[in-house]
């Protein structure tokens, strides 16, 4: 039992450490869970993951920039759970670079990741969801609501991604389709040092002085933990959220309090 | 933590300890309600009760917040949550407003919302933490016409509460502070006036016509809860996307 008992949730980047938090946190509360991503294997842990606890989901592996791809996903979640409630469009990807290091083809990249899969997401969404409408979350970033110098790029497609989610609000409204960004900080899960930030930062040295950096930016004085963006879904795609659309559901530890 | 926070469970706020102010008027009684339904014990106050399971409390008194606070710590021994929804609406046109019309607003909702603040915070670090939830209104982030003594109160309210986060996470003290900006809820039709009507006129979901009491007090429930542990100076809207247009 929970508040999602009987809906049906798509998670992209269900591979990934924060698409797995939100595919397991949504199962948690009773949703069937379609996850999609690039790398099978991982996709496939998350499924058992959510398995082993009772629940119940499948993984689809997927590339959400190709519109193929999300009429193919939309045709499975129907065919295996028979509706659709929710999509969580989390799948994305950043490129850290100082602005006179980043080229066309890097913001190209970005914009088809980010923006360019949620929009194909979102509007796949409105066409399937049923006439109780449903809910579809956008995972944008702190650097989407205030400039970062280190991620011009990348805030570029997360503002443009971030704004889109406003007029889908407005677009999904008549379908009782809401639309809103989750916020997430920088999470790690547990804590630790993912092998990605190691790789961004290049290496383990580099990534220890962006998490002091971080922790010292941020007013709760730690790292995020996945579950906790996936709990705020959780909220969102419930029926207490029902009059939430076209919103920031901020889960930063403080620093958009202040600034970014 | 997840484990606890099923809704409907009964659980959520279990054994917390909650004052929820404005527990007479309609958002006030849904947030004590549902509270109480999930567990805490509930402290509902009000200016004019009408009931005796609510305390009287004028928000905007500080001798009122020391006997509340006081009256709390003796029976219970803790708070641990405190949910502020004692406010007053308001619309006047600009020019037919009078300095004591906007002094009046500020006082109801501004300083009450910062006397809370003040006066719990301090029982709250006693016993290891909590939550503030100030319920605001989406006022506090877009404009009314007729509105803008509430339009003030209202984003002070919003940004006060923001303040405060970033204290209680500086002083480490456990202690989240959020607030919800609620959209066209029923009070604003008793209002009458044509900025009220327009407050009013509904949003842009369909089938749902008007923010409920209940929509407001699931997400002071969601900002009470561990659920929300990450996060701490949010303004939370509710409005069927009002903002968003």
């Amino acid at each position: 039992m929970g508040c999602l008992a009987g809906k049906v949730a798509i998670v992209t980047g269900a591979s990934g450490g924060l698409g797995r938090a939100f595919a397991m946190e949504m199962a948690a509360d009773g949703a069937k869970v379609v996850g999609t991503g690039r790398n099978v294997e991982r996709g496939e842990k998350t499924v058992s993951l959510i398995k082993e606890k009772g629940g119940e989901a499948i993984f689809l592996p997927t590339d959400v920039t190709k519109e193929a791809a999300w009429q193919e996903v939309m045709d499975r979640t129907l065919q295996t759970y028979g509706r659709l409630d929710s999509v969580i469009n989390n799948a994305g990807d950043s490129i850290l670079k100082p602005l006179e290091d980043l080229t066309l083809d890097d913001l190209q990249f970005l914009l088809q990741l980010n923006l360019e899969g949620s929009f194909l997401g979102t509007k796949a969404a409105m066409q399937t969801m049923g006439p109780e409408g449903g809910c579809v979350i956008n995972v944008t970033v702190l650097s989407a609501l205030g400039g970062n110098l280190h991620s011009t790029a990348y805030s570029a497609a997360k503002g443009a991604l971030s704004h889109f989610t406003r007029a889908a609000a407005l677009a999904g409204a008549p379908r009782n389709v809401r639309v809103n960004n989750i916020v997430p900080g920088v999470l790690f899960p547990k804590g630790e040092l993912p092998e990605g930030a190691t790789r961004v930062h290049g290496g383990r040295k580099g990534a220890q002085i962006f998490v002091d950096m971080i922790i010292a930016k941020t007013p709760l004085k730690r790292i995020g933990d996945p579950p906790d963006v996936g709990r705020a879904a959780v909220y969102l795609c419930s029926d207490a959220a029902r009059m939430v659309t076209g919103i920031d559901m901020i889960v930063d530890g403080g620093r958009m309090a202040r600034a970014p | 933590m997840a484990d606890t926070n099923v809704e409907g469970s009964g659980r959520r706020v279990a054994d917390k300890i909650a004052i929820v102010t404005g527990a007479a008027s309609p958002v006030g009684k849904a947030c004590a309600e549902l509270f109480a339904d999930e567990g805490a014990t509930v402290i509902a106050t009000d200016h004019k009760p009408g009931d005796a399971r609510i305390a009287q409390h004028d928000a905007s008194s500080e001798k009122d917040w020391q006997r509340v606070i006081a009256e709390t710590l003796a029976a219970h021994g803790r708070i641990d949550i405190l949910v502020q929804t004692a406010q007053e609406f308001f619309l006047m046109p600009f020019l037919e407003m009078s300095l004591e019309d906007l002094r009046g607003v500020c006082r109801s909702n501004v300083e009450s919302a910062w006397l809370g603040i003040k006066h719990t915070i301090p029982a709250m670090r006693k016993t290891g933490g909590g939550a503030i939830v100030n319920v605001s209104s989406v006022l506090g982030n877009v404009a009314l016409a007729d509105a803008a003594a509430y339009c003030s109160a209202a984003s002070g309210v919003r940004i006060m509460t923001k303040s405060a986060a970033l204290e209680c996470a500086a002083a480490e003290d456990n202690i989240y502070v959020n607030s919800v900006q609620a959209g066209a809820v029923e009070w604003a039709l008793r209002a009458g006036s044509a900025g009220g009507a327009a407050a009013a006129k509904g949003s842009p979901l369909l089938g749902h016509p008007a923010v409920e009491p209940a929509d407001v007090a699931a997400a002071a429930l969601f900002l009470a809860t561990p659920d929300s542990k990450y996060t701490t100076g949010m303004d939370l809207i509710i409005d069927g996307g009002h903002a968003a247009g």
